[in-house]
């Protein structure tokens, strides 16, 4: 499960020929699952190069009529894309449509371009130059979300940059079955697309949570992210094989390859329809022990995704993404985002975890108000990773801290909510984060606001919480794992560090020794725990996690469908001797060999269709 | 609104409450108003004056919270103008903080 998306070739390339041969294989993060064969659509949305040019007196007026048909032409596009932007969308996407409506009407866009022109230059010339300028001014904001306008801007002139250069200005038409390789994509780009013709999407930017792959998900398009140099690499109109479960894209393929890959394009339709069709709401291990899986949620559209594979409930609904657009949200839309998702899943349960900042998650700087100079602090840290981060940040907030548990007490008045705090290290944090509740509690009880009850949980993802379970578990009112962290902390690999990412594996012997004792502590006290990293999901890793005990996982909606089938096929008595034969090995590749071979005639069609590489 | 005196039309000050000042939604969202008037207004700020229909100007008057903007207009619904815009502004450009 190891995608690393700056290797551009095969892992292991058979040293027979020192001839340099072409890339055969790009890489990427799978975005969506699936597999896909097809001819290639390429769409590079890079900058347009402009030449300094000038232009004769007499040329001068047609030259401004060819520069205000361009801006005509790119705003028809753009009032045509705002006219078919689905209504259910954030009214957020709108207002950004607006303000490159705004732009391209803008005096100090189109009357200086207008001057320029006017003093002998060509348009595209001309409007480069003046963009490059304000590019420039705002680029010297000390705010940076009016640096981020920068991008804004330069979309708007490229888009009309390319009106007035005659390069292809938008999307290219996809009128037969086609694989779009693209530098990026946006949500209302892929909106606009031919489902019905959209094989497969590859992408040289973009994230495996963000907008674009989590739409794409919903919509079941096989998409691989982060694919370097993948519009420069590969050739409009040559064939390629999509393997998105692997992040793999094969280019012309051998008509051996081509075979069998269609081969396994039609065992993945059968085997994702299968799927899809076990929507059961409850989830049973084969000798009928009950297994409860929840969803991960961070945005709106995952939401849905969740309701439609018929999630037990949230295990992990991460609020920070509210703090990250750049407007600090304030008490009463809180309670409107924690109420709209805790009613959706009503009556099952919604974990909201509190905003976990600091490290690579940081706001855009605020104000240069006192309680925004703890992010300063953060965005500093010599080492974000142990800096000033998650409860430890909420805490140096504590407005920002207080009007988030306010808000999840509010919304508790009327949906079954539990909180949750994240990388709780110590009992002092977990106890002054709970004074913060007990306060909040008083204050609107106090005030007469409406408020309910709400559980609260620690994540535990540090060691040192690990070694603390058993006093933590007297303080607390559930525990969630989070493998992701713990393994970086415990392991010292830096997530981000593609150099040593693919060490953190949740097979490593470290990590599976320090969960066993947690969720045996679990059931020993009655105590909830669930896991919500990566692992929860993992087709290795989730028989041995129930051999420890554990029943509840949460896990992206898009891996529910695949974990009830493992499920289906497992049994606790297996289970266990699994766990009990992994603990027994000394390196990540015992664990996985001993696993593969005690469950390899199990599950190993399942395996196979996962995408696994064993 | 505290109108003043102003050779060319009228003018009214008015501090940025919103967390963010003039942002581009909030800018996006004064443009917009401005647009729908046929007066010329006009934004200043510590001695720089941007048009106040101008989305670029206005971002790049880039007033943060509490700084102080004066709105000027000249036209024939320059007080409706500068009372929508005020409105807007006091409002925190519906922002709720």
């Amino acid at each position: 499960m190891s995608a690393r998306p700056d290797e551009d070739g095969p892992a292991t390339r058979p040293m027979t020929s020192v001839a340099v041969e072409p890339e055969r294989v790009l890489r990427g993060l799978p975005a969506a699952p699936g597999i896909a064969v097809g001819r290639v659509v390429v769409f590079d949305r890079r900058t347009v190069l402009v030449s300094p040019a000038s232009i004769a007196p007499a040329a001068i007026d047609a030259e401004v009529a060819r520069l205000h048909q361009a801006i005509a032409r790119s705003r028809a596009r753009l009032e045509q894309l705002r006219a078919t932007l689905d209504p259910t969308l954030e009214a957020e996407h709108r207002l950004v449509l607006d303000a490159h409506l705004l732009m391209l009407k803008d005096e100090l866009l189109v009357t200086s371009t207008e001057a320029e022109i006017r003093n002998g230059k060509s348009a595209d010339w001309a409007l480069r130059h003046v963009v490059d300028g304000l590019v420039g001014r705002l680029a010297q904001a000390k705010e940076r979300y009016l640096r981020d306008r920068t991008h804004d801007l330069e979309h708007v002139a490229e888009d009309v940059l390319r009106a007035l250069t005659g390069t292809s200005t938008s999307l290219p038409p996809i009128r037969e079955p086609s694989v779009l390789v693209a530098s990026d994509l946006s949500v209302a780009e892929l909106l606009a697309l031919p489902r019905e013709h959209l094989l497969a999407l590859v992408t040289e930017l973009g994230t495996v949570t963000g907008h674009t792959a989590i739409l794409a998900r919903a919509l079941h398009v096989p998409t691989i992210v982060g694919v370097r140099l993948a519009t420069r690499k590969v050739a409009a109109g040559s064939e390629v094989v999509v393997d998105a479960r692997r992040g793999e894209l094969r280019l012309d393929p051998s008509r051996d390859e081509r075979a069998h890959a269609e081969q396994q394009v039609d065992r993945y339709r059968v085997f994702a329809g299968r799927l899809r069709e076990s929507r059961d709401a409850q989830t049973r291990l084969a000798d009928g022990t009950r297994i409860e899986i929840l969803a991960n949620l961070e945005i709106e559209v995952e939401l849905d995704e969740a309701l439609g594979e018929n999630a037990e409930g949230v295990g992990l609904y991460r609020t920070e993404f509210l703090y990250l657009d750049g407007v600090v949200p304030d008490e009463e839309h809180l309670v409107e985002v924690f109420s709209h998702v805790g009613k959706a899943f009503a009556p099952r349960p919604v974990t909201l975890r509190t905003f976990d900042l600091g490290a690579d998650k940081l706001p855009a700087p605020l104000s240069r108000e006192r309680v925004h100079r703890a992010i300063d602090v953060a965005a500093a840290a010599p080492n974000p990773a142990l800096g000033l981060r998650g409860l430890r940040l909420a805490l140096a907030l504590e407005d920002l801290f207080r009007a988030q548990i306010r808000a999840i007490l509010r919304a508790a008045h009327d949906a079954p909510l539990r909180l949750m705090f994240p990388m709780v290290a110590t009992v002092e944090e977990l106890r002054e984060a709970r004074r913060v509740v007990d306060h909040a509690r008083r204050e609107l009880a106090d005030a007469r606001v409406p408020h309910g009850t709400v559980s609260v949980g620690a994540m535990i993802e540090v060691p040192s919480a690990v070694m603390l379970a058993d006093v933590l578990a007297n303080e607390c009112d559930f525990f969630s794992i989070g493998t992701n962290d713990l393994a970086q902390y415990t392991l010292a690999i830096d997530r981000n560090d593609p150099a040593v990412a693919a060490l953190a594996s949740p097979l490593s012997p470290g990590l599976l020794r320090l969960l066993r004792p947690v969720i045996a502590l679990g059931r020993e006290r009655g105590l909830p725990v669930s896991l919500c990293g990566d692992m929860a999901s993992h087709p290795l890793a989730l028989p041995v996690l129930v051999g420890f005990g554990l029943r509840t996982f949460s896990m992206p909606a898009s891996e529910i469908p695949f974990a009830r089938a493992l499920c289906a096929r497992l049994d606790a008595k297996l289970c266990e001797d699994v766990a009990k034969r992994a603990l027994a090995c000394a390196t990540e590749a015992e664990v996985r060999r001993s696993i593969v071979a005690r469950l390899g005639a199990t599950l190993g069609d399942l395996w196979d269709e996962h995408g696994l590489v064993l | 609104m505290n109108e003043g005196p102003d050779p060319a039309g009228l003018s009214s000050s008015h501090v940025i409450v919103n967390e963010l000042g003039l942002h581009a939604r909030a800018a996006t969202k004064l443009v917009q108003l401005a647009s729908r008037f046929e007066a010329e207004i006009e934004l200043e700020r510590e001695a720089q004056r941007a048009n106040a229909k101008s989305v670029m100007g206005v971002l790049l008057l880039c007033g943060s919270r509490g700084t102080s903007v004066r709105i000027h207009a000249r036209g024939r619904d320059a007080s409706e103008a500068i009372a929508a815009i005020g409105a807007l502004i006091d409002a925190g450009f519906g922002e709720t903080t």
